[in-house]
């Protein structure tokens, strides 16, 4: 299989800080990766720098083989979609007017959305189980079900790559273990990178996980493996560990 | 009413609007006057009434109202700031500025160079205001507004300045004030074919942005993410708008708070979607400018009641409202 | 290149602009009309050429006149105004209702509206305010030769400069004290003023002009005390209790900061009619006769021959 996204020794400077010290993963199809790590670690910057919404002073990135930083922005929406941490809606679109501009990259300018495009609307408000508020204003909603409604429009735009900021972090256990459901179904063919703070949820949903601190990685792999007891307790400072049994993956915290 | 009404209806009221403005002058004349001056019949004074001092009156508060909404509305759609408007954010007072250089330097046709000197300045002072309260891909709304503020302090200072160096010549500072105080006195069909293709042309600019402008309002990451080329959109709305301003400046002067009333009309009307709230714009632009100055010219016997009086007269408590507004929508997030 | 099309389209909406702008200005803009030969339907705008037409040609020529005629305190024609019952404003429509077939426009309003009466076939004769005795006898022999009446204009010229040269002989060989206007406005005139010279032939000195200030200069309340002229002539709308009332401000006799100038402590701040101090045509005759007596009070009695 081929990589959706890699990069490469990715380095990212804000002032004196090297927010981004020497950064190299990938994500392959049929793969979701979470991307954990402390507050300040350099998540959100890694998966801006990925998408060239943040520039990078050394390194590679390339998404379908190509430098995201060279491509049109349409074709790069082709290819990866992106849901942002913060996203604040500032005019009363309705849920299903922000889920079709997903189609942007598929739709010209000046036409009219095709049978394709409604049928791909329609199927992200079904994954996300939003067809019953499709028509409400989205600043109407509450803040978890603007988050699910902004990631049925990155579900909308059909990019093999899926790009997600903390989507689960407005979201009680329950909708976040059905929205990274909805995540695995949609990553059937695609795959996915995921920054989350909460470490059981991303044990148990993530088929990789890359731990990230200070800028630089300091695990990667399976997350029995990756987690480590050691991992836990400097990375993260807790105590416990991570095990796969026949229910899966279970995080034992103690402490 | 159903939706698809509304904007039939507006162009309607629109069109009774101009042709009841072309009853209301000190001339008292009636509306047979007014149809047989355009059937070029009747005393020729009252032709010349019709058609060289009322229509062009009436063409121009259309074409600037039409051009007033839509700046404000692309601005508004731009920075993601309901509070945006072309002289909140100081871009009216550098066209200004632009403008009474152009005049006090009494350039043989100066008429017809003033636009381009008043657009220079707008778009200097639109990238001034964007680039001191823009941080990073970020534009708060509130120093956004500051700048403006900080910047139209500049400009028009300079353009006092400018006044007061004119005010030695009596006659050449009382026709700038004349100007600067913004109005429709006098005006000929010569103002209205400056005023048309800058109007028109970039209004008609606008709408190729109008899906960009839509995305924007998920905030520039998401509208990236979604294949919005930010940075073209942000340079194109910010050209095209400023020219708006500038053209209708360089013809009536300062008519605030236009653009930015009309946008929240529109939007409350035809939605939250830049290509159908664009065209309600227009037309609810065109319509406000008409009626403020029918007004000012049926009020204008007692007083001078310039029409950018009126508009500031709706716009002040307006703005006031919005602030409101905005600051209990931010409390209920915090 | 693919970005920079909105610099280019409005590159382009600009040039339209500005060629569809001059080819109507020049289509619709045709040379001035020339001036009938013999007015009889005059519309006069602004005071200067209402006390200019009134005096040159008879009411029955006048369709109408500037509101201001009929306001005493800058009108020296109020009664002659009686004559004409119709007013205008300085507003295209407005006088193209009277029908005129001349209009006197003062300099001071837009270019739009001598165009605009020019496009409807009204001829215009603009109307300067002069800034010398020469520059007011030029403007009468101009509208007077416009208005079919040069005989009418050069008595008119020859009563004025008599009764300035009559003034002027009066005051000859008396000392002649220095005066500055005290204007509310912060300006004062010096040099190459039309006030200038009435001073002078009033029998005075400008100190302004004395001092090599030209035209109308800002005039600070520091320099003014400083100056310390024998004499300060005030417009008496400011000077009354009623402006007071309105502007909230004093007077200049009253106003403490100038209690230990010399024309204050010596009681010669004289208040003048602003119908006096603004007028700027034959009836600047009556203003140097004005102010002959408040630089002479002594000598020149007052309500002495006029």
């Amino acid at each position: 299989m081929s990589a959706l996204l890699v990069l490469e020794d990715v380095v990212v400077v804000r002032g004196a800080n090297r927010v981004l010290d020497g950064v190299s993963l990938e994500v392959r199809a049929g793969e979701i990766v979470g991307l954990l790590g402390p507050n300040g670690a350099g998540k959100s910057t890694l998966l801006r720098a990925a998408l060239a919404i943040t520039p990078r002073v050394s390194g590679r990135v390339s998404i379908g083989q190509s430098d995201p930083s060279e491509l049109d922005r349409i074709v790069l929406a082709r290819r990866a979609a992106f849901l942002p941490q913060d996203a604040e809606v500032s005019l009363d679109f309705s849920v299903r007017e922000v889920v079709s501009m997903g189609r942007y990259a598929h739709v010209g300018r000046w036409s009219a959305l095709s049978r394709e495009d409604t049928a791909a609307i329609d199927a992200a408000l079904l994954a996300l189980d939003l067809v019953d508020l499709a028509s409400r204003p989205i600043r109407a909603l509450s803040a978890g079900e603007q988050k699910r409604a902004l990631l049925a429009r990155c579900f909308a735009q059909d990019a093999p790559l899926l790009v997600l900021d903390e989507p689960t972090s407005t979201l009680d256990a329950g909708r976040a273990r059905s929205l990274l459901r909805a995540v695995r179904a949609k990553c059937d063919t695609g795959g996915a990178l995921i920054a989350i703070h909460d470490l059981a949820l991303a044990a148990a949903s993530c088929d990789r996980i890359v731990a990230l601190a200070a800028g630089k990685i300091v695990a990667s792999g399976p997350p029995a493996m990756a987690l480590t007891p050691a991992v836990l307790q400097s990375v993260f400072g807790v105590r416990g560990s991570v095990d796969v049994d026949e229910e899966g993956v279970r995080v034992t915290l103690r402490g | 009413m159903s939706q698809r009404l509304v904007l039939p209806g507006l162009v309607l009221a629109l069109a009774v609007a101009m042709a009841a403005s072309l009853l209301v002058g000190p001339a008292a004349l009636s509306a047979s006057d007014v149809l047989r001056a355009f059937g070029s019949e009747g005393p020729p004074w009252i032709r010349s009434v019709i058609l060289e001092v009322r229509l062009p009156r009436v063409l121009l508060a259309a074409l600037g109202g039409l051009a007033l909404a839509l700046a404000g509305h692309a601005l508004q759609g731009l920075f993601r700031n309901p509070l945006a408007d072309p002289s909140v954010l100081g871009v009216a007072s550098g066209a200004t500025l632009g403008a009474v250089v152009a005049l006090y330097s009494g350039l043989a046709l100066s008429i017809l160079l003033v636009p381009s000197a008043a657009f220079i300045v707008a778009l200097a002072t639109a990238a001034t205001v964007y680039r001191l309260a823009a941080r990073g891909p970020v534009v708060s709304n509130s120093s956004l507004v500051l700048a403006g503020l900080a910047v139209s302090a500049l400009t028009s200072a300079l353009s006092s300045l400018v006044l007061s160096v004119a005010l030695a010549d009596w006659e050449l500072g009382r026709q700038l004030l004349s100007w600067m105080l913004g109005g429709l006195e006098n005006r000929n069909m010569g103002h209205v074919w400056i005023l048309l293709p800058l109007a028109i042309v970039p209004s008609a600019s606008l709408a190729f942005y109008a899906r960009d402008l839509d995305a924007l309002a998920l905030g520039e990451e998401q509208a990236l993410a979604v294949g919005v080329d930010v940075l073209a959109v942000r340079r194109g709305v910010l050209v095209l708008s400023s020219l708006l301003t500038a053209a209708t400046v360089s013809v009536m002067g300062i008519v605030p708070f236009v653009g930015l009333v009309v946008p929240h009309a529109a939007r409350f009307v035809s939605g939250p979607g830049h290509r159908k709230s664009f065209a309600t714009s227009a037309v609810l632009g065109a319509l406000l400018l008409v009626v403020a100055d029918t007004v000012s010219r049926a009020l204008s016997g007692s007083i001078d009641l310039r029409p950018g009086v009126l508009t500031s007269l709706i716009g002040a408590p307006f703005f006031v409202a919005v602030v409101h507004r905005t600051r209990k929508r931010d409390e209920a997030h915090a | 290149m693919e970005r920079a099309w909105p610099f280019a389209l409005s590159g382009l909406a600009l040039l339209l602009s500005a060629s569809s702008g001059l080819l109507s200005t020049e289509a619709s803009e045709p040379a001035a009309p020339e001036l009938p030969p013999h007015a009889t339907r005059i519309v006069a705008l602004g005071i200067t050429a209402d006390e200019l037409v009134l005096a040159l040609v008879g009411p029955e020529r006048i369709v109408a006149l500037d509101r201001f005629a009929d306001d005493p305190d800058v009108s020296n024609v109020v009664e002659q105004a009686r004559g004409v019952r119709q007013r205008v404003a300085v507003d295209v429509e407005q006088v193209l209702s009277t029908e005129p077939d001349l209009v006197l426009v003062p300099a001071w309003a837009g270019m739009e509206l001598e165009s605009g009466l020019h496009r409807f076939g009204v001829a215009t004769v603009r109307v300067g305010n002069a800034t010398s005795l020469e520059g007011i006898r030029e403007n009468i022999r101009r509208v007077a030769a416009a208005l079919d009446a040069v005989d009418t204009g050069d008595v008119l010229i020859a009563r004025m400069d008599e009764a300035i040269d009559r003034a002027r002989a009066r005051t000859r060989d008396l000392p002649r004290p220095t005066v500055l206007l005290h204007a509310g406005s912060g300006y004062s005139p010096g040099a190459h003023t039309l006030f200038a010279g009435l001073i002078e032939a009033a029998g005075g000195r400008l100190l302004l002009a004395e001092l090599g200030v030209e035209g109308l200069a800002p005039l600070s309340a520091e320099r003014e005390m400083s100056l310390d002229p024998d004499v300060v002539i005030i417009d008496a709308y400011r000077a009354d209790a009623r402006f007071q009332d309105i502007a909230g401000m004093t007077s200049f006799a009253l106003d403490r900061r100038f209690a230990h100038t010399r024309a204050v402590r010596e009681g010669r701040v004289v208040p003048i009619s602003a119908r006096f101090l603004l007028t700027t045509t034959q009836h600047v005759a009556e203003t140097v006769e004005e102010l002959a007596r408040a630089l002479h009070p002594h000598d020149l009695s007052r309500g002495g021959p006029s």
